[in-house]
């Protein structure tokens, strides 16, 4: 059953937002890591370019420094990626945009800066003793599922909600169908699960529906959603 | 029943129709309005968001309890987060909200949590003269809290921070002790969880040998060479770990008496200010791990110097948590829109 974050709004009518879990938090933080190494391994290539040109490693370094030139930028990189890309992107991350999730306020906001700030501090002790163990504890045990820094900065993560404009297209296709409204929108829905579900229940479905409007369903799978599709049309 | 009347009955297909019909082109003018940034909208269509939202709200309550888990309802529930974040999204302003923070909430945790500051930084002190006290008395009692090397060289008349530039260049013993430091403050802060024993701990530790080191070296006059090598960094840089305590401190009472509300509300409460001064000791840390890796191991620097930066770095120190080194910025800047 799919967890909700219920808040109120000036209107009286509440928003439900669904919660996002350990899964899909853990799904956008692993994007996340890859770039942030991505970020150091591009960062030692430019590294090695410069002190060791021709990648000629057991060549005497250039400077007496070279080592303290890898290792503050790489460092910095990889600690500051998460609170400095969210707080340009307002809680968000590349990461937590592909895995579909967003960080929101106790109003549903996006959060502020200092929230930000702190939910990223608490990185540190969500982390212990590595692995992000105490954090995805947290996740797992926590009734919002979160974690200490989500706690502590007053954060929730939940699932970003589906673009309104790609749902009213959806609408748009139901209101302009030539067949019933609630016959469009099952229509448009076993198409969308059509790879997920066997021959013999696509079939099935399929043909149930298309016996209501006396028409007769195709045995061949590609052909038959062929039909299922021009119901769809005004 | 005047409510009913106003309200959409779906009895048949054909007035779902009718309301649907009656309701797509509202919807998708306030989904276009609604999408973009605050800065791409127009006047008017921050109107149309404004008052679509409302009548949004009524939609959506009817599709809820006519035709719930419909597309209807979740095209609406989409729409109405979207309405919902545009209208509520708040100005954003990165540069004043951190002049905000610097100037008003950190100063205001430090007041928080006077009373935990106070506490650590008396703890820290009665420890220091605890452990200098018990090896003045009890000189075997030194082994304890120093490494036989670091003994033999106080022996010989020697610090083990003597010739520390000829083995290691200044910018790596700077980034050495910064990262050593800010693991310091930030295990007696993380240690707060453990109801504050962990803090104490620490800071009852760190206090006590670094009384003890300072008692060994007074009995060989390797004092005074050792002030001179702490004095710079050393006021700042323990204060920060006093600082950083008290933050644990917090948490420890937080979890431990939590009060009406809850442990969990209780500790939310607490880690905000907590987490203010754990965050804002760290920029103080990587000056100090600058300052003893330039300054403190270099002999070109006098006693007297060393105690000018020292205070120095310690009144810039003290004016940052209280805010006056950021309104006094304000103040001198009269162009300025930050908030007073």
């Amino acid at each position: 059953m799919e967890e909700t974050l219920t808040l109120t709004t000036p209107t009286g009518v509440e928003l439900n937002l669904p919660i996002a879990g350990a899964g899909s938090r853990s799904y956008g933080y692993i994007i996340d890591w890859h770039i942030r190494v991505l970020g150091v391994l591009i960062w030692a290539l430019a590294w090695l370019l410069v002190f060791f040109p021709g990648f000629n490693i057991a060549s005497e370094a250039r400077y007496a420094n070279s080592g303290l030139w890898f290792a503050v930028p790489a460092s910095l990189i990889y600690l500051l990626y998460h609170p400095v890309i969210e707080l340009l992107m307002q809680g968000n991350s590349p990461g937590k945009k592909w895995a579909g999730i967003r960080c929101i306020d106790r109003q549903g906001e996006a959060p502020g800066s200092g929230a930000i700030v702190l939910r990223n501090i608490m990185r540190f002790i969500d982390g212990i003793p590595g692995f992000y163990t105490i954090g995805l504890v947290s996740v797992m045990v926590t009734k919002d599922r979160v974690r200490l820094g989500d706690m502590v900065a007053g954060t929730r993560m939940v699932v970003a909600e589906a673009r309104s404009d790609k749902a009213l297209d959806r609408l748009d296709q139901i209101h302009q169908a030539t067949i019933a409204p609630k016959d469009a929108e099952f229509v448009q829905e076993l198409l969308d699960r059509w790879g997920a579900l066997s021959k013999a229940r696509r079939l099935e479905l399929g043909g149930a529906l298309l016996d209501r409007y006396d028409i007769e369903p195709e045995s061949h799978q590609t052909r038959l959603k062929k039909q299922l599709k021009a119901l769809l049309q005004p | 029943m005047t409510a009913n009347l106003k309200t959409p009955v779906f009895d048949d297909t054909e007035h779902y129709t009718h309301w649907l019909e009656s309701r797509l082109q509202h919807w998708r003018t306030i989904s276009n309005a609604a999408s973009g940034t605050r800065a791409d909208r127009s006047l008017e269509q921050s109107r149309e968001v404004m008052d679509g939202y409302r009548a949004l709200a009524r939609d959506l309550s009817v599709a809820r309890r006519k035709v719930p888990n419909s597309a209807v309802h979740r095209a609406l529930e989409a729409l109405y987060a979207q309405t919902h974040n545009a209208l509520n999204a708040k100005p954003r302003n990165p540069l004043l909200e951190a002049w905000h923070w610097f100037s008003v909430n950190l100063p205001a945790s430090v007041r928080t949590l006077r009373s935990e500051i106070t506490f650590v930084t008396a703890l820290f002190i009665v420890t220091i003269f605890g452990g200098y006290i018990c090896v003045a008395i009890w000189p075997d009692t030194a082994d304890l809290f120093m490494s036989p090397e670091m003994m033999q060289m106080v022996q010989n008349r020697k610090l083990w921070t003597d010739d520390l530039l000829n083995v290691v260049p200044s910018s790596m013993l700077s980034w050495q002790l910064m990262t050593n430091n800010i693991s310091v403050a930030l295990t007696a802060f993380a240690l707060g969880l453990v109801y504050g024993l962990g803090t104490l701990y620490i800071i009852s530790l760190n206090g006590i040998m670094l009384g003890a080191i300072f008692a060994y070296t007074a009995q060989y006059q390797m004092d005074l060479p050792l002030f001179r090598f702490v004095i710079a960094h050393g006021l700042v840089e323990l204060s920060v770990i006093c600082l950083s305590g008290a933050a644990g401190m917090a948490i420890g009472r937080a979890l431990a008496r939590p009060g009406p509300e809850g442990r969990r509300e209780s500790m939310r409460q607490t880690a905000v200010p907590a987490l203010a001064l754990a965050a804002a000791s760290i920029p103080f840390l990587i000056g100090s791990g600058i300052i003893e890796g330039y300054v403190s191991p270099n002999d070109n620097f006098e006693l007297t110097s060393r105690i000018i930066i020292g205070v120095l770095w310690f009144a810039i120190f003290i004016a940052a948590l209280d805010g006056r080194i950021w309104r006094f910025f304000v103040r001198t800047n009269p162009d300025s829109d930050s908030p007073r």
